[in-house]
């Protein structure tokens, strides 16, 4: 089973849960933890898939792991650019379909993620009026005048989009981020940890610690 | 929002003022002020209640690796320690480096 960070996956219950740590009172009682994770941005080895739990504020997460054959759905955040449309009355509704719009001149892969994402993907409301408008943008190789044109575009809206790079086999980082700090160093997020990076020849170098 | 402030003693002075980071989800600003204090001021702002114990162990960890008298703003959106430990060592650069332009 291939999942990747941001990809929210389904499981039946809260018992298929991998046992490694004690599992906070909270968990049980947010409707958002009890059949849904997020994947984390972490190796998976023995099948076990890093999940994040979600509560009802901001403090409320819980790392842990499921077993892929526990997972009965996989949702990846690009399906959900099909779904908005049933979100029609929420804030971020217009937001996001103008997104989609001006998308389509570009040749990437994107979706939301955050709050909104988990909302899109699950009909559980867990957004507010303030929540933040994350996306991921999938790319296969740095393409710096594409990213550039991306960020150009977003900046023309009213509210701030967060937006983060994935990059296959290497790991993400925020579009601001890069187009501010790409030649002195910018963070990119790896299954190993962050990395402080610059950009050498549309590739990605780590610089030194 | 909640606001953390530790402070350590230093005996370092430092060139310039500091800016890194970005506002947005998983990362931070973080914002060096010189000081003629012998001492470090960190000031914490976020949004994430409920980690004071993780901020205190990276900011001890910082002071003991960088002997600097500042007063530093920290404004967070959500970063993992690492994301903070890295931002904290750039704006240390940046603010000893006298030929930066940032």
């Amino acid at each position: 089973m291939e999942v990747k960070v941001h990809d929210i996956v389904k499981f039946n219950n809260l018992d298929q849960l991998e046992p490694i740590s004690v599992i906070p009172e909270w968990v049980y009682d947010a409707q958002s933890a009890a059949n849904y994770g997020v994947v984390r941005r972490m190796p998976v080895s023995n099948q076990l898939i890093p999940i994040g739990l979600r509560g009802n504020s901001r403090e409320q997460r819980f790392g842990t792991f499921i077993h892929e054959n526990h997972v009965v759905e996989v949702i990846t955040p690009n399906s959900l650019v099909n779904r908005i449309d049933r979100f029609n009355n929420k804030f971020y509704y217009p937001i996001l379909n103008e997104i989609r719009d001006q998308f389509q001149k570009f040749d990437l892969i994107w979706g939301p993620t955050g709050s909104i994402g988990f909302e899109i993907a699950t009909s559980i409301n867990v957004t507010t009026g303030k929540s933040d408008i994350d996306l991921s943008i999938y790319v296969d190789s740095i393409e710096e005048s594409l990213l550039e044109e991306v960020g150009k575009c977003l900046n023309g809206f009213s509210k701030p989009i967060d937006v983060q790079v994935e990059v296959p086999n290497i790991g993400a980082f925020l579009l601001k981020d890069y187009l501010s700090n790409k030649d002195q160093g910018f963070i990119v997020r790896t299954a190993f940890g962050p990395h402080l990076c610059r950009i050498k020849d549309s590739k990605i170098k780590i610089l030194q610690a | 929002m909640e606001k953390l402030v530790y402070s350590f003693p230093a005996s370092k002075t430092i060139e310039r003022p500091a800016h890194v980071g970005v506002v947005g989800s998983g990362d931070l600003e973080v914002l060096v002020q010189p000081s003629n204090q012998n001492e470090t001021v960190v000031e914490i702002r976020t949004g994430i209640t409920g980690f004071q114990d993780t901020w205190k162990k990276v900011i001890e960890r910082f002071v003991s690796q960088h002997n600097i008298a500042a007063f530093i703003t920290i404004n967070d959106f959500g970063a993992t320690p690492g994301v903070v430990s890295i931002r904290l060592a750039q704006a240390v650069e940046v603010s000893l480096n006298d030929t930066n332009d940032n």
